[in-house]
């Protein structure tokens, strides 16, 4: 069958050492292969193989533990020589979308401008359209409607941005006789988020996960979760950490917390929640006040 | 250097971890990372640079949602699967070593796992991992020798990290 597992090579093993090889082997030659483990978690598959997937992946340690090895060992990246190859098919795609525009303009202008006929109809039509014009301008006095370039949109206020990495001395909250405790989350924090300052978002929320599950009271864990999410495309994810965020979050936190979650909503179209969230941010005198009234104003006038 | 160029510099790995976890082949990894970047610059004068990378992972997975639902071959998982969805079981000797070996890092764990359990070959791997064939056959061996080891420990004491009982239900030690 397509997921199963193939018959390796055997290496010069003792009878019983191969023969319990061999068993393991055979109790794990049901679990999916390992790109099928990576797409279930990442989303990607029809919902009907990604379940199947996600559910062995819960109970099968190997698959969990090959699954956090291969995330590690592909978070290295890309080397340079990867790099440039990709460009290179980048560079390639471009020339060739290069050629096929100035190759569509050069059959454009074979099609109409040799046939000198059509070239007289044309400059015949536009003068008499012009004559017209004249004509209805003298008429009636008014100015012939100009055709102006309309201004681009202005840029949304809604931009993704990086949210600042609070340092834990300001972003923990310390507790009488907790000191130590908070020195420890303190510490993890900092850890988990050094790939978010790197924009490795994807080991960030990989890291955030399981501090969020380490001190499920500590807002810092989810509200930079939540942010990876969105920088990840996961919008809905990113919602429901966002969520928790701003549930948890002290007040120097909360007014960020609420515009990433309104973002969220924004993103996936629940304008109204992304409005509930920013009208009480968008107050006379707060720390985030000019986005959060410039994100209302936006949502209004758009729609 | 160009806008669009330094626009790739920044985020050609992002795309690409991205890319590889959704597909997990290197090589259909980058050329999903070179398509998301065409179209990028296809439409670059209408895409707000703010809704960067978060764009370009949206056409990633997109992508990668395309390929695997072409993948009709594995139309029979989830079915087959549920017919049999206590396999594997719960921990057995020789995976609870592989788990708790100190001396095995995720390389050499990823090795053995794709090679025995998987079945791929040391090309195989090499391509996945992005190393060279010598490597993945010394990662092999390495991983080997620690297993070698372990056995041959077992009249003193059970495999490493290895509880005995475990060990027995699984016929690693007699």
């Amino acid at each position: 069958m397509g997921w199963m597992s193939r018959r390796p090579a055997e290496p010069g093993f003792s009878n019983d050492l191969s023969r319990s090889v061999r068993e393991w082997r055979d109790k794990a030659s049901l679990c999916p292969r390992p790109e099928l483990l990576q797409a279930a978690q990442a989303g990607v598959l029809p919902p009907e193989q990604g379940q199947g997937i996600l559910e062995h992946l819960e109970s099968c340690e190997l698959c969990k533990s090959l699954l956090a090895d291969l995330e590690t060992l592909d978070n290295a990246g890309l080397d340079k020589a990867g790099a440039n190859r990709i460009w290179t098919q980048v560079q390639e795609g471009t020339a060739g979308a290069k050629r096929a525009r100035t190759g569509a303009l050069a059959a454009w202008r074979e099609f109409w401008l040799r046939p000198l006929p059509v070239a007289v109809a044309l400059a015949l039509v536009v003068a008499i359209i012009g004559v017209r014009l004249a004509r209805e301008f003298r008429k009636t006095g008014a100015p012939i409607a100009e055709s102006r370039p309309t201004a681009p949109a202005p840029p949304s206020v809604f931009r993704l941005e990086k949210a600042p990495v609070l340092l834990p001395g300001s972003a923990v909250i310390v507790w009488r006789g907790q000191v130590d405790a908070s020195r420890g989350q303190a510490k993890d924090l900092k850890q988990a988020l050094a790939p978010y300052e790197k924009e490795n978002y994807a080991e960030a929320a990989r890291r955030l996960v399981s501090l969020r599950e380490r001190y499920p009271h500590m807002a810092e864990a989810p509200f930079y979760l939540g942010i990876c999410q969105l920088f990840l495309a996961q919008d809905e994810a990113a919602t429901k950490s966002l969520k928790e965020a701003v549930n948890l979050a002290s007040p120097t936190l909360a007014d960020d917390a609420a515009w990433y979650l309104a973002l969220a909503d924004y993103r996936t179209g629940r304008l109204d929640l992304a409005m509930s969230l920013l009208e009480p941010v968008c107050r006379p005198g707060g720390d985030k006040s000019a986005r959060a009234c410039a994100g209302v104003k936006e949502i209004k006038a758009r729609y | 250097m160009t806008d669009f160029e330094a626009i790739y510099r920044k985020n050609v790995n992002a795309v690409f971890r991205y890319a590889l976890r959704t597909v997990g082949n290197r090589s259909l990894a980058e050329d999903m990372t070179s398509e998301a970047f065409l179209e990028l610059y296809r439409k670059l004068d209408s895409i707000d640079s703010g809704r960067l990378p978060a764009w370009l992972f949206t056409v990633v997975k997109n992508r990668a949602v395309d390929h695997w639902r072409k993948q009709t071959v594995e139309q029979r998982y989830a079915q087959d699967f549920k017919m049999s969805p206590s396999v594997p079981g719960p921990k057995e000797g020789m995976e609870t070593w592989l788990l708790h070996e100190p001396a095995l890092k995720p390389i050499h764990r990823a090795c053995l796992v794709l090679h025995f359990v998987h079945g791929m070959t040391r090309t195989e791997i090499g391509q996945r991992l992005n190393l060279s064939e010598v490597k993945v056959k010394g990662h092999l061996q390495y991983a080997l020798r620690l297993l070698r080891k372990a056995w041959h420990a077992e009249t003193t004491g059970g495999l490493h990290g290895l509880d005995e009982p475990a060990a027995s239900r699984a016929g690693v030690l007699k």
